[in-house]
């Protein structure tokens, strides 16, 4: 699924989309732990963005 | 400090500019590298990288919702060879190659800019004028300066609407002086546009007319984007106006002698999208619906708005409590876009102007083209949002503000040059600087609508320069591969329109 450009870029932007507003709720709710996981989710679509074909 | 928080801007630039990353890429490292300095340098918490988060989807949403509907539109029409049939009538009109470049290079161009932008000025126009006989540096060239005072009001507002999304503030409070810096800029263009096409026998012959054309667009412009309040389609209702002018102009004027007959009839019918467009703007935007004025309240009630609390970064560095710009789901600028190509399908589908089973495939296009640039304005959004969040903003502005000083007026269109330049796109620019240059004008106490105006300006004129836009123009033309000999040839003169407005920003602050 990572193989192709396109793959790559929808995977990452709907990580993006949904960890973003995900994280609301859970800065909300003061759940350090979790807002740091979604975090990560979001830093690791970066990094599958950077991949180069 | 300033300097780490100019470290993800200015890796993005070498990125882009040096190692030719693409914006998706480079942005991805740009967020991460903010992200990073943001923790490790200026104190930013868990709480408050969740909130910024939350505010750059929402603030990536409000943007894409018109560069998605936009692109629709234009698949619509280009599926219908609605595009084709205007560039053709434009040729039939006049054989002198000053008025050519000017209506097709320059008019045309802008009129694609303000329907949707996204490479398509450079990539219709280009291959109708080395049709016309120009060289394909020349047919490249030429496009490419035409349009780029068009594309801050253009691609149905999208580049203005981020700059407003980015600083919270209200559109009549920046339309003003972005207005009137690009509607100047539309003069020395097209006098740029005749210089490109024919030398300066062809400056000397049309100057007058270019001029006319000039003025009637970026007065248009300013017109439908000031005083109606109509910014999301200043540069394609100017765009028209010139196009409108253009026409009349070579068909009366003596440059045209042997013009041929246009099929008013299809050219009406392509022109359909457009009227379409124009008429849900107004009806929308600008006068109430006759029977029911409640409905349009109450479509302008379902907003998306969300309540943020105050964050502190532990050196101190406070974001105050407050709402996003709220983003009203059916009349929102992509929401108009999105009725009007519904509406633009239906009429050419009933023209027989589609194959069967088009509509998923136009759909399926708009997916597929989009999805990079999305992802590339969501990184670069959240690179943002990190950085203003987190204080760096702040440092940045205050650095610039110590270090250029009173000159600043000068230094910030160069500042949204370079940031169109680096990221090929107006709206990106004022995505990652509209913020530090809104901070910077109020630290130095100077006009933040000028300075802003200045900001967008030359991002726009400078966007269209970027490695990746002349890319796709070059390979329109048949110059794959030597996109070097094209940015030699148009750099001269979009360095000339910025210094232009950096320039007109000085003169705007003294008087």
């Amino acid at each position: 699924m990572l193989q192709s450009k396109l793959s790559r870029h929808t995977l990452a932007f709907g990580i993006i989309v949904i960890a973003s507003l995900l994280l609301y709720p859970v800065a909300e709710g003061g759940k350090t732990p979790l807002i740091y996981l979604l975090l990560i989710l979001i830093v690791f679509a970066a990094f599958i963005t950077l991949k180069k074909e | 400090m300033p300097i780490f928080a100019t470290l993800p801007i200015i890796l993005i630039l070498i990125l882009m500019v040096g190692y030719r990353w693409g914006a998706a890429r480079a942005g991805a490292a740009g967020y991460i590298t903010a992200l990073i300095i943001a923790i490790a340098l200026f104190g930013a918490n868990a709480p408050l990288l969740g909130y910024a988060h939350t505010k750059a989807i929402l603030l990536t949403f409000d943007v894409l919702y018109i560069i998605w509907a936009a692109y629709l539109l234009y698949r619509v029409s280009d599926e219908a060879g609605a595009i084709e049939i205007i560039g053709e009538a434009l040729k039939q009109l006049t054989s002198d190659k000053g008025m050519q470049a000017i209506l097709i290079g320059w008019v045309f161009a802008s009129f694609l800019q303000g329907t949707g932008g996204f490479g398509v000025p450079v990539a219709v126009t280009a291959p109708l004028l080395v049709g016309l006989g120009f060289s394909p540096l020349a047919a490249v060239v030429i496009p490419t300066i035409g349009h780029g005072w068009a594309v801050t009001f253009g691609s149905l507002g999208s580049s203005f609407n981020a700059l407003i999304s980015a600083t919270n503030l209200d559109a009549s409070y920046l339309s003003p002086s972005s207005a009137l810096f690009l509607g100047l800029a539309a003069l020395p263009t097209g006098l740029m546009v005749l210089h490109a096409a024919d030398g300066w026998g062809a400056v000397k012959r049309l100057a007058g007319k270019a001029i006319i054309i000039g003025g009637v667009m970026g007065g248009v412009q300013y017109f439908v984007a000031v005083n109606l309040g109509l910014w999301n389609i200043g540069a394609f209702v100017g765009g028209m106006a010139g196009l409108i002018v253009g026409v009349a102009i070579a068909r009366w004027g003596e440059a045209s002698s042997n013009h041929g007959r246009i099929d008013a009839k299809r050219l009406f019918i392509a022109l359909s999208a457009y009227l379409v467009l124009i008429l849900f703007t107004v009806g929308i935007l600008l006068i109430p619906p006759i029977f029911v004025p409640e409905l349009k309240e109450a479509l302008g009630q379902v907003a998306i708005k969300v309540q943020f609390p105050e964050t502190v970064t532990s050196l101190g560095y406070i974001s105050p409590a407050g709402t996003n710009k709220p983003i009203p789901i059916f009349t929102h600028a992509g929401a108009i876009l999105l009725y009007a190509s519904a509406a633009a399908f239906v009429i050419y589908k009933r023209a027989g102007l589609y194959v069967e089973g088009l509509g998923k495939k136009i759909l399926k296009q708009t997916a597929r083209k989009m999805v990079s640039s999305s992802l590339s304005i969501a990184l670069m959004v959240a690179m943002a949002m990190v950085m203003q969040q987190s204080g760096m903003t702040e440092a940045l502005a205050q650095g610039l503000a110590d270090g250029v000083g009173r000159a600043y007026p000068l230094a910030a269109a160069w500042i949204g040059a370079i940031g169109a330049f680096m990221t090929g796109s107006n709206t990106n620019s004022n995505v990652v600087f509209a913020a530090l240059q809104l901070r910077t004008a109020e630290l130095l106490a100077y006009s933040v609508p000028i300075i802003l105006a200045a900001q967008t300006s030359g991002a726009g004129l400078a966007s269209v320069l970027a490695p990746a836009k002349l890319i796709v123009g070059a390979s329109t033309a048949g110059m794959e591969g030597k996109e070097g000999q094209v940015m030699r040839a148009v750099i001269g003169y979009g360095g000339g329109l910025v210094l232009f407005i950096s320039l007109l920003t000085v003169l705007a602050i003294i008087f």
